[in-house]
């Protein structure tokens, strides 16, 4: 081993720059996550998928063009169930649908 | 009261949204985490450190094959060799260690130096005092380094643990253990990632937050005054005798620190029943540190580090993260039956909230640690299990999730009273995993002693449930094996000796 004082110097800077990396990814990650964030808000609160097509409109009036996480969440035919009215076909009073 | 009455449902909300709180903790931790680095930066009191008188001591109990690595790396760290002593303590082992030693003393007198109890077995922390009362006695040690026979040291680790002693508030340092298992099992990369989520992100938080839950037992670097000052001995009451010492040092007004950069390898469980056995051992120690500090939880007034509420969350999240979990599914099916109007709605953001945590804390090791990242990407994406990590998906995006789970019910061709009835199994399908995820990658752990499809079958189950739920399970052991007042033996995780200094990073 070399001088004592030239050992700590030698690990002082070393480690300062390995710190440095972890500090700039760690910057990257909570930009990532507020990107991932600002991107899953808006796809699944502000993104409107196109309008059916009229045949489409017939069988499900009610199943497309989900403006609000609530509309979307409707969607999920394993997930609800019960008593709610869903938009598809099959689950839960669904009788003020159009069957085809 | 009716179960409908108001009161009960809004228990059962926050019931449900206190399963989410060790998660909470998790991600308030990688967010700390982050800010260590221009902490450490700024801290240029390392440079000055002076150099110490260092005693290692290594217990060993049956350690033959794996005695000669260990301690060649041990003389070969980068250390005043006038200053480095290595205490190996034998504790009347009856393999070969016998015949190894007389020839490793011969090579590496006189710093090593073996000690050789009459009487063994009685577990780490009696093996540890043995060896310590002679090291005190002899005066000469100003640190002593705590370890264990199969940790392999990096050449420059103990020079970075010995550096924090130039402030004289920390009374002890802890290392970064990585798991170093070559060639290791699809286990062994699980621990890896775990590790570094309970280590590498977590310890650098509470370096900030200014309390240490325990010294990693394979790397606990005490100053002889401070261990002098709890007592010159080490607990032989509990089966976490390295978090009794880390608890006594914070008692004592030290502080205990993290040194991210010190890394040492060490080998860990290759199969379920080796990794159950060891984890047991440490949660029913978890249990009754918890008793045994009873009197210092949340005083804040009194003990400043130990008492603070944020380490009291962090301490309690885990310890009691199975019980919030299955109160959790409890609530979720009770509003499920009772208010299916909202019941998806906080399914949902309980999936949600998961699966943002979850994947910061992925984002977090990657931060912090990016070459176990590397290794084990894999494992951190499966940690909450295949379902799990399904059903975040589903919350999250649960508009294409619904035309997939249309899609496939269209094609059975089913009747709508059938698809109905499939609709309400699935969701409570849904809404139990929480839970079931225990019993499932528990299962796993009891499938390993299937004849020839054994390990096939418990990698599979341990896949579905997910690493994180097998912990549980463990935990929900350790608190019932300790409310039944099961069996305080210490039970030894048998290694082989497959260590190697950069591990499966290689």
């Amino acid at each position: 081993m070399t001088d004592w004082g030239e050992e700590m110097s030698r690990l002082w800077f070393r480690d300062r720059a390995l710190e440095s990396k972890a500090a700039a990814r760690a910057a990257v990650l909570i930009f990532g996550v507020v990107l991932f964030a600002v991107l899953w808000t808006i796809l699944t609160n502000f993104v409107t998928p196109p309008p059916p097509s009229n045949e489409e409109e017939d069988q499900l009036p009610q199943a497309s063009a989900y403006t609000s996480v609530e509309q979307a969440t409707r969607k999920v035919p394993l997930i609800v169930g019960g008593e709610r009215p869903l938009p598809f076909r099959g689950g839960g009073d669904n009788s003020h649908h159009k069957r085809a | 009261m009716s179960p409908s009455n108001p009161f009960f449902v809004i228990l059962a909300i926050i019931t449900v949204f206190a399963g989410v709180i060790p998660l909470l903790v998790a991600a308030v931790q990688v967010l700390i985490a982050s800010t260590f680095s221009l902490r450490y930066l700024s801290n240029s009191k390392m440079r000055t450190a002076a150099p110490v008188n260092v005693a290692i001591v290594i217990p060993a109990w049956n350690e033959a094959p794996v005695l000669r690595k260990t301690v060649q790396q041990m003389a070969s760290l980068r250390y005043p060799k006038n200053q480095l002593r290595i205490y190996l303590i034998d504790d009347a082992s009856t393999d070969e260690t016998g015949e190894v030693m007389p020839g490793l003393v011969d090579e590496f007198a006189p710093q090593l130096v073996w000690l050789r109890r009459e009487k063994g077995g009685e577990g780490k922390a009696h093996t540890l005092n043995y060896g310590l009362s002679r090291i005190l006695e002899e005066g000469w040690a100003e640190a002593i380094l705590i370890t264990d026979a199969d940790v392999l040291y990096t050449e420059d680790s103990l020079l970075q643990m010995v550096r924090h002693f130039a402030d004289p508030q920390i009374g002890a340092v802890t290392a970064y253990v990585k798991e170093g298992s070559e060639p290791g099992t699809y286990l062994n990369k699980f621990i890896a990632y775990e590790y570094a989520t309970a280590q590498a992100v977590s310890r650098r938080a509470m370096n900030i937050v200014g309390t240490q839950a325990c010294l990693a037992g394979g790397a606990q670097l005490l100053r002889v005054d401070v261990l002098r000052q709890i007592g010159g001995r080490i607990d032989t009451t509990t089966l976490a005798e390295d978090t009794v010492t880390t608890f006594n040092v914070q008692e004592a007004g030290y502080r205990v620190y993290f040194e991210p950069s010190a890394v040492v390898w060490a080998e860990e469980p290759h199969t379920l029943k080796g990794l159950w056995g060891q984890r047991l051992r440490w949660g029913r120690g978890n249990v009754q540190v918890t008793l045994k500090f009873k009197n210092v939880w949340l005083r804040w007034w009194k003990h400043p580090h130990l008492g603070s509420p944020f380490f009291a969350l962090t301490w309690f999240a885990i310890l009691l993260q199975p019980v919030l979990m299955i109160l959790a599914t409890v609530s979720l099916v009770y509003i499920r039956l009772l208010e299916d109007s909202y019941a998806f709605t906080i399914f949902r953001w309980l999936w949600i909230l998961s699966g943002v945590i979850y994947l910061l804390v992925i984002a977090g090791v990657w931060a912090v640690d990016p070459a176990t990242f590397r290794r084990t990407w894999k494992e951190a994406v499966l940690f909450p299990g295949v379902i799990s990590t399904m059903l975040i998906w589903i919350a999250m995006f649960p508009g294409p999730a619904a035309a997939a789970g249309d899609m496939v019910l269209d094609a059975t061709g089913m009747s709508d009273q059938t698809r109905e009835q499939w609709a309400f199994a699935g969701s409570m399908f849904m809404y139990v995993w929480l839970s079931v995820a225990i019993l499932v990658s528990y299962l796993a752990k009891t499938s390993e002693r299937i004849p020839y499809v054994g390990g096939f079958v418990s990698r599979v189950l341990l896949w579905i449930g997910g690493y994180g739920a097998f912990l549980c399970s463990i935990t929900i052991a350790s608190i019932v094996m300790h409310v039944r007042k099961g069996s305080t033996h210490w039970v030894k995780t048998e290694k082989s000796g497959q260590v190697m200094v950069g591990g499966g990073e290689k």
